[in-house]
């Protein structure tokens, strides 16, 4: 799947998380967190599941967490991509 | 729930709100939302261009999400319109409020901070890392979007004194500029410092008393931005200046120079082509 254009998805509320997903070459992942000590490793094997699970390959995904639970990561993640003309 | 504050009514609503928490309103910008509690308001936050500015929390309804919710809804405007770093600038005490947001600090004074949201600042040097050099560098800001004949001057004589001058430029057309301009000259590399200059024209001031020395705390936060953010990126150990055409800028290098040399870096001025000074 290509991604087309920027798109985004949640908030920066407590237990929410940002996601914008842009057009990139390669994979790229950058994940700032409140969490980032204790769940960097979580949050990144959640991302790159829901990413692969969908064949984002070339996307730069930007996330600004604030603590959110795993559901959360993947419906905001699933819809920024679906903004990001990455899904039907 | 985010509300658009368009018509008067809500709008006047909004400057009781942000002076009432001590701040200015001041209009020119590109959004304002609010939060209302029952039919009144209690949040409030601006946008103009890339820069949040007023946002304002009713005293009784603080330490819940309400920043939180207003500044969302701003970013996500900001990302929207197009903008890849949206900047805060604020209050020191107010700084971990923000971070909490995760925003990033990236320069500070005793008056005002700016944070950024976003990797904006990062991916910047990424772009430019083809662009660093070794070697005892110097750096001279040209300030504006043309070289007057004096720049030309100054970056000749700089650039003899150093194994690479970096020659900073704010605007689209830097590299452009640089070629045309003192392309000739060898060990001069152009680089654009985009929005990671803070100019009098994007630096809101509403979180300032009127009688604060507004230009200095710009000058002051501006040359703490270049002194440890950009110069230990860029390897830079001089600062040029030259023959300043106007006293702003004057004003602003006096500011300036303190806080460079603090920070180790030299600052040089290399007087006008036939002065005597």
């Amino acid at each position: 799947m290509k991604i087309q254009r920027k798109g985004q998805a949640g908030t920066m509320q407590s237990s929410d998380l940002m996601v914008i997903v842009e057009p990139a070459d390669g994979l790229v992942i950058e994940i700032e967190s409140t969490v980032k000590k204790q769940f960097e490793h979580l949050i990144r094997a959640k991302l790159e599941q829901v990413l692969a699970q969908h064949g984002a390959e070339n996307a730069r995904v930007s996330v600004n967490d604030r603590g959110a639970l795993d559901y959360a990561i993947e419906a905001r993640l699933e819809t920024a991509l679906r903004r990001a003309g990455g899904l039907s | 729930m985010i509300a658009n504050l368009i018509a008067p009514a809500d709008v006047a609503a909004a400057r009781r709100l942000i002076e009432g928490n001590g701040l200015i309103f001041q209009a020119g910008f590109d959004d304002l939302v609010g939060i209302h509690d029952q039919g009144s308001l209690v949040a409030v936050g601006a946008r103009a261009g890339r820069v949040l500015k007023m946002l304002a929390i009713d005293p009784a309804h603080r330490g819940g999400s309400l920043l939180g919710e207003i500044v969302s809804a701003l970013v996500a405007r900001g990302l929207e319109a197009g903008f890849d770093a949206i900047f805060v600038f604020t209050k020191p005490g107010h700084a971990g409020s923000f971070a909490a947001l995760n925003f990033t600090l990236l320069a500070g004074q005793g008056q005002a901070v700016l944070l950024e949201f976003g990797n904006g600042f990062k991916h910047w040097l990424a772009a430019n890392d083809a662009r660093r050099r070794a070697g005892v560098n110097g750096a001279v800001v040209v300030p504006g979007t043309l070289f007057f004949p004096g720049h030309r001057h100054l970056i000749e004589t700089a650039a003899r004194q150093v194994d690479h001058l970096y020659v900073f430029v704010t605007g689209q057309d830097c590299d452009r500029l640089v070629r045309e301009g003192v392309g000739d000259i060898a060990n001069v590399v152009g680089l654009d410092l985009a929005h990671y200059r803070i100019g009098a024209t994007s630096f809101p001031t509403y979180f300032l008393k009127p009688d604060d020395p507004v230009a200095k705390i710009r000058a002051e936060l501006d040359a703490t931005l270049f002194a440890t953010r950009i110069a230990p990126f860029f390897g830079i150990a001089r600062r040029y200046t030259g023959a300043e055409p106007t006293p702003e800028t004057a004003a602003d290098e006096a500011v300036m120079t303190p806080i460079l040399e603090a920070h180790g870096i030299e600052v040089r001025t290399i007087p006008p082509p036939g002065g005597s000074q």
